[in-house]
């Protein structure tokens, strides 16, 4: 089983791209991991089967397509990033693994190479400050670049200094509370986003993924940011970690392009949401500006 | 260059001419109006062509369409269709983007026999219900329901103008495409979602040219090849970096379209090639 996993080593080792193992700090959000391909071979599938006990015909034998190939574990896939993790040298200071969430897009025969992508997140500190939690998004493709399966998942790394410099990087704390009344603040100054709401009264919602965060709005002033407000959100556009990561980090406010392509979802009042175009394209603009200040006024 | 107003459909409309030689029809894109093409014409018609830009009924300074807005692309087809016929155009080239395009292959399959050459930009000849459902777009046409809408222009244009564009190239197509009427664009793309053509685009009988931006966030370039594939001896073009609006974002549009005008009219159409 281990073969592959040696050949990948020796890749990343060619390539000289090894640096000093990251610690919590080092995992910025927005930052993208790649690496070298790793093939399921039927050795590596058939040692899978076995420690797992999933002996499965399936797994073994014959597979579903017409070609009859058999299909690599689901989970496997998912093993195969941890290893990647390993492989790439980040996991040296990983002190724990954490929430796992892994949908199998489409199969993994037996024989083919699959990449990782993987895009930080999230981080935050934990209150002990000696570590952080980093929540990673990520990608498998196949050879032929077509998405296999799709992850979400945390880590608990150690920090390299125990310091509290929660407040400095506070500009990639999405979505923290503290992230989102320090947002409050500078909207306060966007004279895009005081004129785009300056004759409106509601509450603008955030998800991202599972977490909500809530901006009250009267003309023009935010009156308060948190997780709720009394009468609850006017409407909420939501998105999963890596697309909010990727539109605050990335390298354009592409924030309509992304709407066309379906990367939001919006609940409440979809006559609102519309009418506050502008006011959205502005709250984006300001927490990107945030993100490259990375901290607080 | 020459502004007249034109009585074509039963109503005046804005058509502006410029240059001698071979005729050249430009249509322009959803709601918008010939303004789109307002570099691209003096420059064309320097290199030999009569250049005509008409406002498309309901559009910048031309009346609205008799029945109202209109809502199916085959009736702008047969207004074309007057228009050339009433400014004499003698096989003409038509060049259209968008529902300009889409109204380009409808031209090209009611009376290829009598075109030069069609370029067809930002169209692929079918139906159209991913991106847009009619049933959206009808309910938007109530303006209480369509909240923001210069905004959602402005930055929709900016959303698919390609990343070769200049930002400040791409700040001035999104502002001049504010200037639209919503009833009348969002008829146009109504037209646009239902129109289809591709069961009748074997029988197109002139050269054609089909062309799309990859930055073309309203359009699968896949679905634009398919449509050329179908048009016998069409060519295809992708362009890098390009959006929806190539006459307006490609820095001398003119030339390169001069270029391919050049190769249309280097071969022929099916019909008179098997002739």
């Amino acid at each position: 089983m281990g073969s592959s996993t040696t050949e990948a080593s020796r890749e990343a080792a060619a390539s000289g791209e090894r640096a000093e193992a990251p610690y919590f700090e080092d995992f910025e959000v927005g930052r993208v991991y790649t690496g070298p391909a790793r093939t399921f071979s039927a050795a590596v599938v058939a040692a899978f089967a076995e420690v797992s006990g999933d002996e499965a015909a399936l797994h073994t034998e014959r597979g579903p397509s017409a070609d009859g190939r058999p299909l690599v574990h689901g989970p496997l896939g998912l093993a195969g990033f941890f290893g990647w993790h390993h492989d790439r040298g980040l996991s040296v200071n990983v002190e724990a693994a954490f929430d796992t969430h892994w949908d199998f897009v489409a199969p993994i025969h037996v024989g083919d190479s699959v990449t990782y992508e993987m895009t930080v997140t999230r981080t935050r500190r934990t209150s002990a400050l000696r570590n952080g939690v980093v929540g990673r998004h990520v990608v498998v493709r196949n050879q032929h670049g077509e998405i296999v399966q799709v992850g979400r998942t945390a880590a608990l790394v150690t920090a390299r200094e125990v310091v509290d410099d929660r407040a400095a990087r506070l500009g990639r704390a999405f979505p923290s509370t503290q992230w989102a009344q320090a947002l409050a603040a500078r909207l306060a100054d966007s004279a895009a986003f005081t004129r785009a709401t300056g004759t409106w009264d509601g509450t603008i919602g955030l998800r991202f993924g599972g977490d909500l965060v809530v901006f009250r709005v009267y003309k023009g002033r935010v009156l308060e940011a948190g997780t709720r407000t009394p009468d609850g959100p006017t409407f909420v556009v939501s998105a999963p970690d890596v697309v909010w990561a990727g539109l605050l980090t990335g390298p354009q406010n592409d924030f309509t392009k992304r709407t066309m392509r379906d990367e939001f979802e919006v609940e409440g009042s979809a006559y609102e949401y519309l009418r506050l175009t502008s006011a959205i394209v502005a709250l984006v603009e300001e927490a990107r500006a945030f993100a490259r200040a990375e901290g607080t006024r | 260059m020459r502004a007249d107003y034109v009585e074509v459909g039963g109503t005046r409309s804005f058509v502006l001419e410029e240059g001698e030689g071979q005729p050249v029809l430009c249509l322009h894109t959803a709601g918008q109006s010939g303004v789109q093409w307002r570099e691209v014409q003096p420059r064309l018609a320097e290199l030999g062509y009569r250049v005509v830009v008409p406002d498309l009924p309901g559009h910048g300074r031309s009346e609205p369409a008799l029945g109202g807005p209109v809502r199916d692309l085959e009736v702008y087809a047969r207004w074309c269709e007057e228009l050339m016929d009433r400014l004499a155009m003698d096989r003409p080239f038509v060049v259209g983007c968008s529902i300009g395009g889409a109204i380009t292959l409808q031209l090209a399959v009611r009376r290829g026999e009598r075109l030069a050459g069609a370029v067809a930009m930002a169209a692929h000849g079918g139906t159209d219900s991913t991106m847009l459902t009619v049933r959206g777009l009808e309910r938007e046409l109530v303006d209480s329901a369509a909240p923001s809408r210069s905004d959602r222009t402005y930055f929709g244009t900016l959303a698919v103008v390609g990343r070769r564009v200049p930002a400040e190239r791409a700040e001035l197509i999104a502002r001049m495409h504010r200037r639209e009427d919503p009833e009348i664009s969002n008829s146009d793309l109504i037209g646009w979602a239902t129109h289809d053509v591709l069961a009748k685009l074997d029988g197109v009988a002139c050269p054609t040219h089909l062309v799309v931006g990859d930055d073309d966030l309203w359009l699968d370039p896949a679905d634009v090849r398919r449509a050329a594939d179908l048009i016998p001896g069409s060519r295809y073009t992708l362009l890098e970096g390009i959006g929806h609006y190539p006459m307006e974002e490609l820095e001398g549009f003119a030339d390169v379209l001069h270029g391919w005008l050049g190769e249309l009219n280097g071969r022929d159409g099916r019909d008179r090639g098997a002739a």
